[in-house]
Parts: C-alpha cells; sequence; structure tokens
C-alpha cells in the first residue's frame, strides 16, 4: 500500500498563499488602477511641480478629509505600483478628437557662416513625396517622439487671434515639457553640425491645402541660459517673440 | 514551482482556479516573444541610436523630471555609462526574447526582457505609445507563467471531458483578460467625454490626418457614411467588449471584431506594436490544444 505523500512544509504552504495572493492582487490592479484615474485627488509636490503629464483627474470627490486622505494613499500606492513593475494604465487613446489639420514638425537652424537651413520631418508631405502605404512598425517610434511634440500645440489654430480668451498657453506646455524640446533641439543641431540657433517650427496643413507655420521652442546651443531660466525657449504667440523659461527648481 | 492558494472567494471561483491547457500559455509565450522581436528588430534596431542613446533622442540624463523624488520610475541604463550601456542591454534583450521564444528558462528570460522593456521605456518615454504598456504587462505575465509548471494532466483535472495533455494554472491568462477589458472599456469611457466621439465626427479627422494615416489618400477617399460607422461602432465595440466577450455566444464575434480592428489600424494608423501586443491577448483564445491533438 502506497504512503499517503508528506504535508507540505509551512514555508511551502506560505508560498502557495503568497503567489495567490499576488495572483488576486494582479486581477484587481487594472481594475483599480482605471477606476482611480476617474477619482478626483489632490496633485502632491511631484504632481505639481511640473505638472504631471497624467490622465488622472485632479481635485476632490468628498468633503471628508479623512476619506480623501484614505483614498488619495491607496491611488497613489496604486500608481507606484504601475510605474515599479512597467505596468501603467490610462487609455485615454485618440482623445480628444483630432483637429482638422495636420501638423508637422521642423527644425529650422542658423549655422555659423549666417544661413538658415531647414530641417523636415519623414512624415512631412510637403517635404517628401510620400509612399501610398507607410510600412507598419518602420518609423512608428519616431513618429510617436513628433506626435510629442506637436499635439502639445495641435489644437492651437494658428489662423485665429493670438489673444483670443481660452486659448492653450504655448509658453507654459513647452516649460512643462521641456526636457522634450531641449532633447529634440539638441539632437537637431548635432546633427546638422554646428548652429547658433535651433527652431522647432509647426506647420498647420488645413484640410483645403493652405499651409501656416508657427515658431515653437528655440534653442541657442553655444549660449548659457540666463540665471534660473532653461536652456530652451518658447514662442509666445501674443508677444510674437521667443520668451525665456524659469526652470522647475528656481525659488 | 508554486500553484497558487487563493483566499476566499477567489478560492471558489472556477474559471480562476480550474486549470488550462498548457498549450495556451505556451501560445502567449511564444506570441509574446515574436511581437517583441518584430518590434525591436523592424522599430527599433534600425533606428536605434536616434532612439536608445545620447547620440540621439535618448541618453540616461535626458529626462530628468521623470525620475523626480515621488515616482519610482527606473531604469537600468541610469546605472550604466552611455557609451556602452545601450548596446550591451540591447543584446542582453534580444538574446532573451529569443531564449523566451524557444521556452528556454522561461521565468528568467522573460523576466531579463520585462527589465530591459521597462529600462528603455524610462529611458526615453517619447518614443513610447500604449503598446509599450502592453508589452510590459505581457512580459510581467509570461514570468508569472515561467513561475508555475503543468499541474497535471486534463483527464484527471476535470471532472467533465476536456483536452487530456499537460494542464497548466489558469490564473496568468484570467489576469490578461481582465488587463484586455481595462483596456477597452476605460478607454470607451475617455472617448465618450469628448464630443467629436459622441457626434460620430472622430474617425474623420483621423482618415483625414495626413501624418497619423499611413495611407492617407486611401483612408480620406472613404465614403463619408464610413467614418461615423467607424467612430460609433469602435466605441460600441470598445464600451461592450468587457460583457460580450464573457458571453459564450458573443464572444467569437467580438473577438473576431477585435482582430479585424487591430490588424486593420496595423496597416492604416501609425498605432505602431500597439496593433502586434494587442493581437497577442487574443491568443489565448485559440484552442491550440485541439490543433495539435489533430496533428498528432
Amino acid at each position: 500500500m502506497p504512503l499517503p505523500p508528506p504535508p507540505p512544509s509551512p514555508l511551502r504552504t506560505a508560498a502557495e498563499w503568497l503567489v495567490g495572493l499576488f495572483a488576486v492582487w494582479q486581477l484587481v490592479f487594472p481594475v483599480l488602477a482605471n477606476l482611480l484615474e476617474f477619482v478626483p485627488l489632490r496633485p502632491t509636490a511631484g504632481d505639481l511641480d511640473p505638472p504631471l503629464e497624467s490622465t488622472q483627474r485632479w481635485g476632490r470627490f468628498t468633503a471628508n478629509d479623512t476619506v480623501q486622505t484614505a483614498v488619495e494613499a491607496v491611488a497613489f500606492r496604486v500608481v507606484w505600483y504601475g510605474q515599479l513593475t512597467g505596468q501603467e494604465h490610462g487609455w485615454d487613446m485618440f482623445t480628444p478628437g483630432f483637429p482638422p489639420d495636420t501638423v508637422i514638425p521642423f527644425a529650422e537652424l542658423d549655422t555659423a557662416d549666417g544661413s538658415t537651413v531647414r530641417a523636415y520631418s519623414r512624415f512631412d508631405p510637403l517635404a517628401f513625396r510620400q509612399p501610398w502605404l507607410r510600412p507598419p512598425l518602420l518609423h512608428d517610434r519616431e513618429f510617436n517622439y513628433e506626435a510629442n511634440l506637436f499635439m502639445i500645440a495641435w489644437h492651437f489654430d494658428p489662423t485665429q487671434p493670438a489673444d483670443r480668451p481660452g486659448r492653450p498657453d504655448l509658453p507654459a506646455r513647452v516649460r512643462a515639457n521641456a526636457d522634450l524640446f531641449t532633447r529634440w533641439l539638441t539632437w537637431q543641431s548635432r546633427r546638422h553640425g554646428d548652429s547658433t540657433e535651433v527652431r522647432l517650427i509647426l506647420r498647420y496643413l488645413s484640410p483645403t491645402g493652405e499651409v501656416t507655420e508657427l515658431p515653437f521652442a528655440r534653442l541657442r546651443p553655444n549660449q548659457v541660459p540666463a540665471m534660473g531660466m532653461l536652456a530652451v525657449e518658447a514662442f509666445d504667440p501674443k508677444l510674437k517673440r521667443f520668451v525665456p523659461l524659469p526652470r522647475w527648481d528656481a525659488p | 514551482m508554486i500553484s497558487p492558494r487563493f483566499p476566499w472567494p477567489f478560492s471558489r471561483w472556477k474559471w480562476l482556479t480550474e486549470p488550462v491547457p498548457a498549450e495556451r500559455l505556451a501560445a502567449v509565450r511564444i506570441a509574446t516573444a515574436v511581437a517583441l522581436l518584430l518590434d525591436l528588430c523592424v522599430g527599433g534596431l534600425p533606428y536605434f541610436n536616434l532612439l536608445f542613446t545620447a547620440d540621439g533622442l535618448a541618453g540616461r540624463d535626458a529626462y530628468p523630471l521623470r525620475f523626480r523624488e515621488g515616482t519610482l520610475y527606473w531604469s537600468l541604463l541610469r546605472w550604466l555609462p552611455d557609451a556602452w550601456g545601450p548596446h550591451a542591454l540591447m543584446a542582453l534583450w534580444l538574446v532573451a526574447a529569443v531564449a523566451m521564444l524557444f521556452g528556454y528558462r522561461v521565468f528568467l528570460s522573460a523576466l531579463v526582457c520585462w527589465a530591459c522593456a521597462v529600462s528603455f521605456q524610462s529611458i526615453n518615454p517619447s518614443v513610447c505609445n500604449g503598446g509599450d504598456q502592453l508589452r510590459n504587462a505581457l512580459l510581467f505575465t509570461v514570468m508569472c507563467i515561467g513561475l508555475g509548471a503543468p499541474v497535471g494532466r486534463g483527464d484527471r483535472a476535470f471532472s467533465s471531458p476536456r483536452p487530456t495533455g499537460a494542464i497548466a494554472e489558469a490564473w496568468p491568462l484570467r489576469v490578461l483578460f481582465v488587463q484586455m477589458c481595462c483596456m477597452y472599456f476605460f478607454s470607451a469611457l475617455y472617448k465618450l467625454r469628448w464630443a467629436e466621439w459622441r457626434d460620430g465626427s472622430a474617425m474623420f479627422a483621423v482618415n483625414h490626418n495626413r501624418t497619423w494615416s499611413m495611407c492617407p489618400d486611401l483612408t480620406a477617399a472613404l465614403p463619408g457614411w464610413s467614418h461615423p460607422v467607424a467612430t460609433w461602432l469602435t466605441l460600441a465595440w470598445e464600451l461592450s467588449f468587457p460583457l460580450l466577450a464573457c458571453l459564450r455566444r458573443t464572444r467569437p464575434f467580438v473577438l473576431g471584431l477585435g482582430v479585424f480592428f487591430h490588424v486593420v489600424t496595423l496597416f492604416t494608423l501609425e498605432v505602431g506594436s500597439f496593433a502586434t501586443y494587442s493581437l497577442v491577448y487574443y491568443i489565448p483564445f485559440v484552442p491550440w490544444e485541439r490543433w495539435r491533438k489533430s496533428v498528432e
């Protein structure tokens, strides 16, 4: 008669319970992470300085401080788990709706010999003849980078008066995404040799074929920024000139 | 190799506790590896210097705000020198992806793939999209698959007639299903907040955008009625996905529509690897064990 199997060791039992709890957490986590994005939370200092690009709704959902604080404690831990494990959520894809114009960025560089050159995007249909069908995957990551640049300003219609109320504050948006702009402008400057100034310009292509260009940001690679200012500057459509941007850690 | 013990009431939920044919988990692992290798070899390596090195748009100190106090983002590339770190980690990533494809030390290879994926995403998040979020979640799940082992033979585990091959824990597949439902459902909720999606005009602008559309001459020439139909169909499908995918009768329809949607967007919209990684989520629904049995 075969002997009954030995009872599992306490360590093994504990490990089985841990795996079970982890599995349950992995099941609950996506639901929780997505639901909590719709619950208004008070931003932390880390979310404000600079403002975090997030799908989280900010504010309060209750006047009761204890409940608000408890939910925030849970929500921030859920967010941290997502950041730590790379399992982030926030599925606000294709929102808000696309504007009617196609927006394409390009770089304009002033070189040391006084000339100005333009470096167009490979996706620009005015600069390069586009294939009837672009191959999938191949250029997608480069496109993502450009999209992150132009989507910041793609609801800003440059044909409308700049001082109309409710228009996007473009300098503030450049400041909030300073790393993104600085890196792109630095790369453009490097790949085209020495330049004294490099500007990011957006080209708005309307459905009827009109083209409007709007300066967006600039970098002067050889110039040290003023005390407390960022290296990147933003174009202010109201003032019609580039303006310096304060650093986030500046007093 | 550890089998989980679930707390009540999960312990009584057959959907979670009853094992599944092991082929389904293997198929997820293989499909994840294929999608990853496609992503790396087509979408990453041709522009490696541009996308992932300090000579291009990346670098370990390129995006300091991402690693500010109050966040838990991390990257192995922050500890490796810019000169050779990205190259070494990419080589390791490729080796691990091939190992995962062939099922060699699944937990370890998926762990390396996951760590590399998170590291490269953190060092240059601006070249990423929702596809990278799916990729990380898939790799994390394959890691969990690697933790387990076949739990027995089907004929011992099921009282009703079921496949008789190797069976395995179902929970990693259930996690994928919940992630999939959340992605579609919450994506629809976000869309519902915007007038363009409610009034049916959203896809008109998408199809007429000359850079987002990968074949704008074709998508802009679609008949006028097709844009609101595409808008509302997307919205209705995403919103109803969790319910219709749970119901046995509607499941083939809603999954078929999903596969069609992702294949079409792969070739018509600049969504990149979002389409390929999304398709991996459909893999567990295919009865691979029947196909294997018929081959045998």
